[in-house]
């Protein structure tokens, strides 16, 4: 079921259950939100988040970023974001996974599906 | 100023700091533990901080005796033993949190004109108190609660505690934690796990991937590659590897011969088998058995599907970049 309205370019990047496919160009009917964190631990109290000049989209099924420069993607425990913004490019103390470097450009986030066989279709991956 | 460092700096970095990773991970602060000069660093830290001294230093073997002793001691303080059970929060002062600044500047000291005569002796102050072997405490008005060094740590290629055999680290009570590749596993899991008294149906309960991911590790470091596959009753059918620009990933899939009236594919068809593709962290890895639809036959194919649905399945299965 790929979305005629997003037009990816096939570079996808990965952290974790988070995967990233950049995109030609931002689609229409995006709505912008703050920043926020891109996925975060049920379990760890860590999460994913990106760090530089982006404006962050909230679409059906995922994310799409806007990075207006190379930003920074960290894995972190949440309290490592305390007293932080999100607004420049910063390297946090990694959790299990190091941080990837988003080149300038727009893209599609989505959390990795596992198949749940009790109802039959895909869930995102829980930690 | 100091403007650029000689070899014989650049060789004294690599001696402070392997210096201060000794007194830890090579145990030489818990060999060297001397309970007097603990307390008496303890008071020493509190008037650094012009703090009254506590009236109680009690030092304990692990930090879960910490809370123990500060649980007794809070009801007997307050003199209701109806009191519960409380977790205090450990100090980030005074101990092995210290260790990434004080070797940074103890690497200045020798060196002429960087620290102040006062800044000098102010961190020799500190250093001698974490000298004895402080490796966290509960700081409160009326007591401090110093806990003694670890005695085993174990760490994976990554520094990360890991140990597939037992505790990744423990304290001289006995008092253990698990970590697979850096992340906390429950003791009821690792002990069930090592045990082989986990059964197929608690494990296929779990919904967290990452105490699976876990479970996955430890059956595959300690009973064998073949063994998970074996515990979930599964055959392999299709395996692939990928080479993607930064790493090299193995993509193995797997499927049950029984079928289960409880499942279906994903096409609504029931009464079908299990399925999972096996994934290798880059980061950490650890080995997760992603649940998968069991129609697939080929790996590469089946790791599309676990993509967005948004996601055309043409654009290939390859990381730019991947941690």
């Amino acid at each position: 079921m790929a979305n005629s309205k997003f037009k990816f370019t096939g570079i996808m990047h990965r952290q974790g259950d988070v995967q990233i496919a950049q995109l030609e160009k931002l689609p229409t009917e995006v709505k912008p939100i703050e920043k926020q964190f891109l996925a975060a631990s049920e379990r760890s109290g860590s999460m994913h988040a990106l760090f530089g000049n982006y404006q962050q989209y909230e679409v059906e099924g995922g994310i799409v970023l806007d990075c207006k420069e190379d930003c920074l993607m960290n894995h972190s425990l949440t309290s490592h974001l305390q007293g932080l913004g999100m607004d420049q490019v910063r390297e946090l103390p990694k959790k299990d996974h190091g941080a990837i470097s988003l080149p300038k450009g727009v893209y599609f986030v989505s959390i990795q599906p596992r198949f749940d066989p009790m109802q039959g279709f895909k869930t995102p991956v829980k930690d | 100023m100091l403007t650029e460092l000689t070899a014989q700096d650049e060789a004294r970095i690599i001696e402070v700091r392997d210096k201060y990773l000794a007194k830890l991970f090579n145990y030489v602060l818990l060999e060297k533990f001397d309970a007097e000069k603990m307390k008496a660093a303890v008071n020493d830290l509190y008037a650094f901080a012009n703090l009254p001294l506590p009236k109680d230093i009690i030092i304990a073997d692990s930090p879960k005796a910490a809370q123990k002793i500060c649980n007794d001691y809070n009801r007997t303080y307050n003199n209701d033993p109806s009191l519960p059970d409380q977790t205090w929060e450990f100090a980030i002062t005074g101990d092995v949190s210290d260790y990434n600044w004080l070797s940074f500047y103890e690497f200045f000291m020798p060196m002429e004109g960087i620290l102040t005569d006062e800044a000098k002796t102010n961190l020799q102050r500190i250093i001698d108190i974490v000298d004895t072997g402080i490796f966290t405490s509960i700081q409160l008005e009326v007591l401090c609660i110093p806990v003694k060094m670890p005695n085993f740590i174990s760490r994976d290629a990554e520094n990360n505690l890991h140990c597939t055999s037992g505790p990744a680290i423990t304290f001289v009570d006995g008092y253990g934690q698990y970590y697979i590749h850096g992340r906390f596993l429950e003791q009821s899991w690792f002990d069930k796990t090592i045990n082989k008294t986990l059964t197929r149906e608690e494990y296929l309960a779990i919904s967290n991937e990452d105490i699976k991911g876990c479970i996955n590790t430890i059956m595959d470091a300690e009973f064998g590659p073949q063994y998970l596959a074996e515990f979930l009753g599964a055959t392999e059918i299709s395996r692939v590897t990928i080479t993607h620009p930064t790493h090299t990933e193995e993509l193995v899939l797997f499927r049950t011969k029984e079928k289960f009236s409880f499942a279906r594919d994903s096409k609504g068809n029931e009464n079908a088998s299990l399925a999972w593709i096996q994934m290798t962290c880059p980061s950490t890895q650890n080995i997760y058995m992603i649940s998968t639809c069991p129609t697939f036959e080929d790996a590469l194919e089946c790791a599309k599907f676990h993509r967005s649905e948004l996601i055309p399945k043409d654009i290939p299965y390859i990381w730019q970049s991947a941690s």
